[in-house]
């Protein structure tokens, strides 16, 4: 019989990380609220929603600087839902996912990346590295 | 300072309105001014603590869809003793008796919320507005949300400060708390800094399962030990308890349900000032 499933697989499963001391979810942008409900309230506000954007793009690569590959995943996450396109997310997220051994979808979004910049070296030569190292998707 | 709790889980029938009806009882009973919102369609609080779930009736459809105002939609839970005679008659049980619990009440018309999603950006902000705007008065606001993902669950987690998830001791509920994990992080990330998991309810715990004792044992080596809660035991009462329109403390006060509850509120009461 399979060993049984356990809790930290079904949350590795989600790209859910939790600190490294197993504590409860700590805010990780707390001093980011005020301005991400102004993002939330009026998307028009390009200026607050660049900064938002930005403040997390660099949380989220701090993290994945630091290893955090779960928690930067969602950091990038959720640039990509404020703003589909940014290219530097996706290349980071295509990294992170990697690293925590979520090869598909980081292939599909660096895949992406090509769609958009057929000629982008970093998303080409991550895809290369993918496939190269895990030929059996 | 008001404290915002929500009891979410996505999984349905894992105790979460027993958790809130009974939860928002006992703190009311403890003299703290509660505000319970029921924010299901399904409007099992209202119905657990003896309220029509009438749709013309205002409720918290009316307030999201801005038909009515916060205090219009607020009203003053009587207690079952008052109103129904056919509780257990047993002279020996003292009954506890509360008069500072408040709810906003739902009913069916809510789901048309949850179907069509939120209307505009920003939406999913609305709920936490207006209680942060109006509920200071009140030292406990409980959120029972749908078992579902959609703008009424991410409301209530963008409103609330402090959740909870109860889950019965199984694989598949493991799942769900994985999965509330998940979009707890989502919300902490985008919307609600403040969110934080504060705990995990087993709820219809048996502890001579082997079962329960490993995820039991999971929860504790994944999360730590201070988040798993006191169990709450698998009691016919507490299954009973709404049919009477009310909750487990003035329905059987004698139960290991209330026994249980009682405990877990101690649980969630020193969580306050732990953090």
């Amino acid at each position: 019989m399979r060993e049984r499933i356990t809790l930290q697989d079904l949350l590795n499963q989600k790209i859910v990380h939790l600190p490294e001391d197993n504590a409860l979810i700590e805010p990780e942008n707390s001093n980011l609220i005020e301005v991400v409900k102004t993002v939330a309230v009026d998307k028009s506000s390009f200026i607050d929603k660049k900064m938002v954007v930005d403040d997390i793009f660099k949380k989220g690569v701090k993290l994945l600087k630091s290893e955090k590959y779960c928690c930067a995943a969602a950091f990038f996450e959720t640039i990509l839902s404020l703003e589909p396109e940014h290219i530097k997310a996706q290349l980071n997220l295509g990294v992170a996912l990697y690293q925590i051994g979520e090869y598909k979808k980081a292939l599909n979004i660096l895949e992406k990346v090509v769609e958009q910049e057929p000629d982008n070296e970093i998303a080409n030569c991550n895809i290369r590295t993918i496939k190269k190292d895990f030929t059996n998707f | 300072m008001s404290r915002y709790i929500v009891f979410a889980n996505r999984k349905g029938g894992c105790g979460k309105t027993t958790t809130a009806v009974n939860i928002s009882y006992i703190f009311a009973a403890q003299n703290k001014k509660v505000l319970l919102i029921d924010l299901d369609p399904q409007a099992h609080a209202t119905l657990s603590l003896n309220i029509n779930p009438d749709p013309e009736r205002p409720n918290i459809y009316h307030l999201l869809d801005k038909k009515a105002s916060f205090k219009d939609v607020v009203q003053r839970v009587v207690p079952a003793s008052q109103i129904i005679s056919n509780l257990p008659n047993d002279p020996k049980q003292d009954r506890i008796k509360v008069d500072n619990l408040y709810i906003i009440p739902s009913s069916r018309n809510l789901s048309v919320v949850e179907i069509s999603g939120p209307k505009f950006s920003g939406d999913e902000l609305y709920l936490a507005e207006i209680l942060h705007n109006n509920a200071s008065e009140f030292d406990y606001v409980i959120i029972d949300p749908p078992p579902s993902v959609g703008i009424l669950s991410v409301s209530a987690l963008v409103a609330a400060k402090e959740a909870y998830i109860p889950m019965p001791m199984h694989f598949l509920a493991m799942e769900g708390l994985a999965e509330m994990t998940r979009l707890i992080y989502q919300i902490n990330a985008t919307w609600n800094p403040e969110l934080k998991l504060y705990g995990i309810i087993p709820t219809f715990y048996n502890k001579n399962t082997r079962i329960a004792k490993e995820i039991a044992s999971d929860i504790v080596k994944t999360f730590g030990a201070k988040s798993l809660a006191p169990p709450i035991r698998q009691n016919v009462a507490l299954a009973e308890a709404p049919g009477h329109g009310t909750s487990i403390f003035e329905y059987a006060p004698d139960s290991i349900g209330a026994e249980d509850y009682e405990s877990l509120a101690n649980f969630i009461e020193a969580k306050g000032d732990n953090f």
